[in-house]
């Protein structure tokens, strides 16, 4: 949802002569006061600003969270605190900035009522709250935008994901376990959290929008480079990537979702497949292709922007509480979404994989046996079949001839294998010296997943 | 000449097809009442057709340190049934079967209402077929081992196949030494001329066809993809 913000500044210029002041009460009503805060808080800010090397816009951040340490603060301000006086040429000022300076952030309704929402520990200054949601194509100074705390954020959350995942289902295949990730904390994921949490987006950045809205530079419809039959081609795009695979045409480099591994060639000239392997060596948490280092983009996406400021709030929380409360965190709010792990598979040939998966595990080789069929002869039949190792069932399957009832019988075999999930598990960030209640005891470690060539 | 044929039903041809197409009510629906009980005391085991859960790890895929091994493996499951399961005598007289019964289950316990639970469905739905019971019969026939070549043999499959490929097929090496095709192309694969070959006279066969065909085709594939899927 994309927002025109008209500023605050702006319309208190075109009614007041330059110079005059202008007071302004927050009404903090609505919101809990959890603390009493020093007006120290307010330094008075300075309008001339350095833009390569310039801290006086964190200095109240810095400020409060030195200070958490020694008690904890509120993040808002006292009702009990004296009128904010705003000089109309600081606001004027404000529009030369590219994202809001952190002193707004006590004003700004949208913060708090974020930091209310989202029950956030009284230690997280608005501040700092407001500085997860400046992306770096908004400003690209790394003091002020939220990329270096979107780094540890990101790996964090990757950290817990897979800690979750690879402990409680520890038979997953890589290509699953990577798309159980994505679909928990991929940029997908957290686009949709952002919004879920009410976290709107400005339609252009700057100093004078409210900080309590996300911040980032986004691809101007008219910026587009358009070219006669552009939305031609896009629908054929389109159409040619809802086939499935084997439907579309050669294209060497859809083996993943596309637009990520870029086509490798070897010494010869030929291009080369991206492995497993390769994709474990130099892929990210999703074994896609990473994105450059220091590569900041001119532009970029509501959905890349929204999931950098849930990993930039993610880090901060991880900062300011520790791993119990970040932990609690993603418990609530990630780890606890519905994902059908079994709708993740896609196999082969299954059949084949579940003869090797048997003949390495030493059971008997399986067989499919009917259990169940009605209407053979019908135009619409149906049989049951079920895939047995010896005299015990390992799937079952429905379909509408023998060998799909037969196939579906054995991926279901195969995601009963792949799906198995220990009873007592605990986490290696569970088992801390500190924590006596836990004690870590080793979790299963699988030989890994059937290759068929 | 004659006018359109019109469908008649009449009472009569209706009561005909009524008393012909009369089916017995499932197993588990007919009460099957224990004998030294009241006369109320069973259980109807009739769950709705549903697909298994495949959250549900079966015994066999289990580890050796898993608790529900030893859960499913000696308490009352459907992996523990009574052997006698696929007995067609009727239950009234299940106390008679007590020596036959190995395990001491609740469910393998004569005159208790839920031994007859298990008497009410077809062995092949119990995650284990007890051991004496019949097991349902195989889709395809019976796959058996196939002849072990000797080695000399094998680089004889080997050779032919490599030197003359296209006089030695594979289904005419399978023949000739009396092994599966599968294993023949597990030894040599066919060189890169005759793959070739075959996929251009496929390609030239699927070129002839018409539109319907092709459309069929196309969709038993788009199919065969949500099989593997399972969706």
């Amino acid at each position: 949802m994309i927002q025109h913000q008209v500023p605050l500044s702006s319309i208190l210029d075109s009614y007041l002569a330059p110079g005059a002041n202008v007071f302004i009460f927050t009404s903090m009503k609505r919101i809990r006061i959890r603390g009493q805060l020093s007006t120290s808080q307010f330094t008075p800010f300075s309008p001339i600003r350095n833009p390569i090397a310039s801290c006086s816009r964190c200095k109240s951040t810095r400020h409060n969270s030195s200070q958490a340490a020694a008690s904890i603060p509120s993040p808002f301000p006292s009702p009990a605190i004296k009128p904010l006086v705003l000089d109309a040429q600081f606001s004027s000022n404000l529009e030369r900035f590219p994202s809001p300076p952190p002193f707004r952030a006590l004003q700004s309704a949208k913060l708090a009522a974020l930091h209310a929402r989202l029950d956030l520990s009284p230690k997280i200054p608005l501040q700092t709250l407001a500085r997860a949601l400046v992306d770096a194509t908004a400003d690209p100074d790394r003091g002020h935008n939220n990329a270096s705390l979107a780094i540890l954020g990101g790996d964090v959350l990757g950290y817990y994901c897979s800690e979750h995942l690879m402990c409680h289902y520890p038979r997953l295949p890589l290509e699953v376990l990577w798309a159980a990730q994505r679909a928990f904390i991929g940029p997908d994921a957290l686009g949709t959290i952002a919004r879920e949490w009410g976290v709107d987006a400005v339609r252009a950045p700057g100093g004078e929008v409210d900080p309590g809205l996300l911040q980032f530079r986004q691809e101007m419809i008219n910026e587009l480079h358009y070219e006669p039959g552009y939305f031609k081609k896009k629908r054929a795009e389109e159409l040619e990537a809802s086939l499935p695979p084997r439907m579309r045409k050669e294209n060497p480099n859809d083996d993943y979702t596309p637009g990520n591994w870029q086509l490798r060639f070897n010494e010869a000239g030929r291009p080369q497949r991206t492995t497993i392997t390769y994709r474990v060596m130099n892929g990210d948490q999703f074994g896609m292709q990473p994105s450059k280092a220091d590569h900041v983009p001119k532009h970029t996406t509501l959905q890349e922007a929204s999931s950098n400021f849930v990993r930039a709030l993610f880090a901060i929380i991880h900062l300011h509480g520790g791993q119990d409360v970040s932990k609690q965190f993603f418990r609530n709010h990630f780890s606890s979404r519905a994902l059908d792990l079994s709708k993740l598979f896609a196999f082969d040939h299954p059949n084949r994989d579940l003869l090797l998966l048997c003949l390495r595990e030493n059971f008997e080789p399986p067989v499919a046996r009917l259990i169940s069929e009605t209407g053979r002869r019908s135009a619409h039949p149906v049989f049951i079949v079920g895939v047995f190792s010896g005299h015990d069932k390992l799937g079952e399957g429905v379909g509408a001839s023998l060998l799909e009832a037969k196939t579906r019988a054995a991926v279901a075999a195969l995601k009963g294998w792949y799906l198995y999930s220990p009873l007592d598990v605990t986490l290696p960030s569970e088992a801390r010296k500190t924590d006596s209640k836990k004690t870590f005891k080793p979790n299963m470690v699988d030989p890994g997943e059937v290759v068929v060539y | 000449m004659s006018g359109p044929r019109i469908q008649c039903r009449y009472q009569s041809t209706f009561r005909r097809l009524t008393r012909s197409t009369a089916m017995a009510g499932a197993p588990s629906l007919r009460s099957s009442k224990v004998a030294s009980g009241p006369e109320t005391s069973h259980i109807i085991f009739n769950p709705p057709p549903s697909t298994p859960n495949v959250h549900h790890t079966p015994l066999k895929f289990l580890p050796p340190n898993d608790p529900r091994r030893k859960l499913y493996e000696s308490g009352p499951s459907l992996y523990n049934l009574p052997s006698d399961i696929n007995s067609p005598i009727p239950r009234r007289n299940s106390q008679s079967k007590v020596e036959n019964v190995a395990t001491s289950t609740v469910m393998s316990t004569p005159g208790t209402a839920l031994r007859e639970v298990a008497f009410s469905f077809p062995a092949g739905l119990a995650q284990r077929v007890p051991q004496n019971s019949r097991l349902p019969p195989p889709v395809r026939k019976q796959w058996s081992y196939e002849k072990e070549l000797t080695q000399e043999e094998v680089e004889e499959v080997r050779r032919l196949r490599r030197d003359d490929p296209d006089n030695n097929s594979v289904n005419h090496l399978a023949y000739k030494f009396g092994c599966s095709d599968k294993l023949v192309k597990a030894i040599q694969s066919a060189p890169l001329r005759i793959k070739a070959a075959h996929i251009e006279r496929r390609e030239a066969a699927m070129n002839s066809w018409g539109p319907k065909k092709r459309k069929a085709w196309e969709d038993l594939q788009r199919r065969k993809e949500l099989w593997a899927r399972d969706a």
